[in-house]
């Protein structure tokens, strides 16, 4: 199962967005125009569906409130709403699941936080609609999604396993690196990747040593001298450590640890390890950078590699702006969203019918897509007389 | 309105391309801006761009360079391929900075050089973009213009860092088409065949 589509209202930096998806997508668009507030709307569905004290309430409070939160342009209507279809297969004539979640102020008094409308479908046919009698009733219940409940989500319990497996990975290496002395506090989830060696830690031995054993193949082909990867626990402290050992004209040059170890390398593994983890969607944010050029174009076909080895094929979004990354001919076109910050919001659209002719002829996503998300007044940019 | 392809060598030639489009407006516009990797790129690719150019009109700029004359260019980089009328292959003689120069009035006031230092025939120039720098170095008068379009002291390169973004800037919103077109013959008519391109397109009588 997949998100075959997502629509937008008010949400962030979009008014009204929508755009189809696909096992792979690729989120690309200029600074600031929301490719991360893109992947935080299904950050924030799956915050909804945590187990451990999640809620439509939690998940705005973590967002700084519904104020901070709703897009800017909202004005007349001040509902957010987030709309995602799923299929099975791409070609499911319609979706198999659907839901909608639209939450706003009270607009009076204490201006508590009301889910304005909640539905789910399942192939066309209606599960839950809300407001329903009960809420009419009482309407404190309204400051719940049925989402978040496991009493009343029974029925669609494939979409809230779906949203609560999401994985967001943005490994941060100087915080793996530095983080002891640094002094860690740690956000929920670990989207930074402090805690990266205690996932690996707590991962069992044997799938742990298997994923390894796949990693540092890869390694041994991206990281020149690099020979081989370990993970051991601290004799003394008993904490999770991933060594390196490189090839050396001195035999026993002794294993890095990670501290020691190169952004790149460090970045590199954390996106391996998350593509070799689990089987949920996976948003990927950036994953070029530290990464030499060779090395990111590599990278579409080893996360198709990847997605194909596993029984059931995980979906992936990744954002980046990344040449390399795009300059594959091999992506599929339909899985590329554009992101055009424009004045009432940012609109996401597909490759356009113009540039279509362009990818058909045998450039790149990179060459003929790309180019277009630059912003229109960059040059000025680089003239700024900023210290004078 | 019509889509163009503007297919170009670096950020210079294609702020040029944008104020021909600009210029001819008439409900042109460019839907992709594709290149800036220097005119290597643009040779490699020429059959694509000319298949491109059998559904929308594409406007490819290149610089002449020290080759003898545009046919010459043309003929080594078509080689068998027939160009498609919609592929306006145009080239600058002998650089993108030979156009610019062809405003005198304009780079006069834009650099502070006194007019009649600029030569009076860019295009019989060998190497415009020396031109234009040494005309600088001499004769310009802004300080921020010279450190923008000068290498640092010392350094080995030909250019300064912001020559780009200041001489794009210049084309964006100073240079003008008219007088420039008037001195540079390869301009005039760059600027004729995308005119004529456009009526052609509206009476829809390309093949």
């Amino acid at each position: 199962m997949y998100i075959s589509h997502l629509k937008l209202k008010n949400w962030m930096n979009f008014r009204e967005a929508e755009t189809p998806l696909t096992y792979t997508s690729y989120v690309i668009g200029p600074n600031a125009s929301g490719k991360s507030n893109l992947l935080d709307a299904l950050r924030f569905l799956r915050d909804i569906c945590k187990p451990d004290g999640g809620g439509l309430q939690k998940a705005v409070k973590d967002r700084n409130g519904i104020t901070k939160l709703r897009c800017l342009h909202a004005r007349r209507d001040p509902e957010v709403k987030i709309e995602v279809n799923f299929n099975e297969r791409s070609d499911d004539p319609s979706p198999v699941w659907r839901y909608v979640l639209g939450f706003k102020s009270e607009g009076k008094g204490a201006q508590r936080l009301f889910v304005s409308q909640e539905e789910v479908w399942h192939k066309n046919k209606s599960i839950l609609k809300r407001p329903d009698s009960s809420d009419s009733k009482d309407s404190i219940l309204l400051t719940e999604t049925h989402l978040e409940q496991t009493r009343t989500n029974a029925s669609f319990r494939d979409i809230v396993d779906f949203f609560s497996s999401i994985t967001y990975l943005h490994l941060v290496p100087q915080l793996l690196k530095y983080g002891d002395r640094i002094g860690g506090n740690r956000l929920e989830d670990d989207p930074f990747g402090q805690g990266f060696l205690e996932r690996v830690s707590k991962c069992q031995q044997r799938t742990r040593d298997a994923r390894l054993k796949k990693i540092n193949g890869a390694l041994a082909a991206a990281v020149p001298h690099f020979k081989e990867l370990r993970f051991i626990k601290d004799d003394v402290t008993g904490k999770p450590h991933l060594e390196a050992q490189y090839e050396h004209y001195r035999p026993n040059a002794g294993w890095q640890r990670e501290n020691q170890f190169s952004d790149g390398t460090l970045r590199l593994l954390g996106i391996l390890w998350s593509l070799l983890e689990g089987n949920s969607l996976l948003l990927l944010e950036e994953p070029e950078l530290s990464l030499h050029q060779a090395v990111i174009e590599q990278l579409p076909a080893l996360i198709d590699r990847i997605q194909r080895s596993t029984k059931q094929r995980r979906q992936i979004i990744i954002s980046s702006h990344s040449e390399a990354l795009l300059s594959n001919t091999g992506i599929d076109p339909r899985s590329i969203i554009v992101l055009e910050p424009e004045r009432e919001g940012t609109k996401l659209r597909q490759v356009n019918a113009d540039e279509r002719k362009g990818l058909d002829a045998g450039f790149s996503i990179a060459e003929v897509v790309l180019p277009q998300t630059r912003p229109k007044k960059i040059e000025q940019l680089g003239q700024m007389r900023l210290f004078e | 309105m019509i889509g163009v392809f503007v297919v170009t060598e670096d950020p210079l030639s294609e702020a040029v391309a944008e104020r021909l489009v600009q210029e001819e407006n008439q409900g042109m516009w460019i839907t992709v801006r594709m290149g800036r990797k220097g005119n290597g790129y643009l040779r490699q690719n020429i059959k694509r761009f000319n298949e491109i150019a059998s559904s929308i009109p594409v406007l490819l700029f290149t610089d002449l360079d020290r080759i003898e004359c545009p046919m010459a260019l043309i003929e080594d980089w078509r080689g068998k391929t027939v160009f498609r009328d919609m592929l306006l292959f145009r080239i600058a003689v002998r650089e993108t900075e030979a156009w610019l120069l062809a405003d005198r009035e304009g780079f006069a006031e834009f650099s502070g050089i006194p007019v009649h230092r600029i030569p009076l025939q860019p295009e019989s120039l060998d190497d415009p973009k020396e031109v234009l720098i040494n005309l600088i170095r001499r004769y310009g008068k802004k300080r921020a213009i010279k450190a923008d379009i000068l290498p640092q002291k010392g350094s080995t390169a030909k250019v300064g860092l912001a020559y780009n973004q200041a001489l794009c800037r210049f084309v964006q919103d100073s240079w003008s088409l008219e007088r420039a077109s008037q001195c540079a013959d390869s301009l005039n008519r760059a600027r004729q065949r995308l005119h004529e391109l456009r009526i052609k397109l509206r009476t829809g009588s390309h093949s």
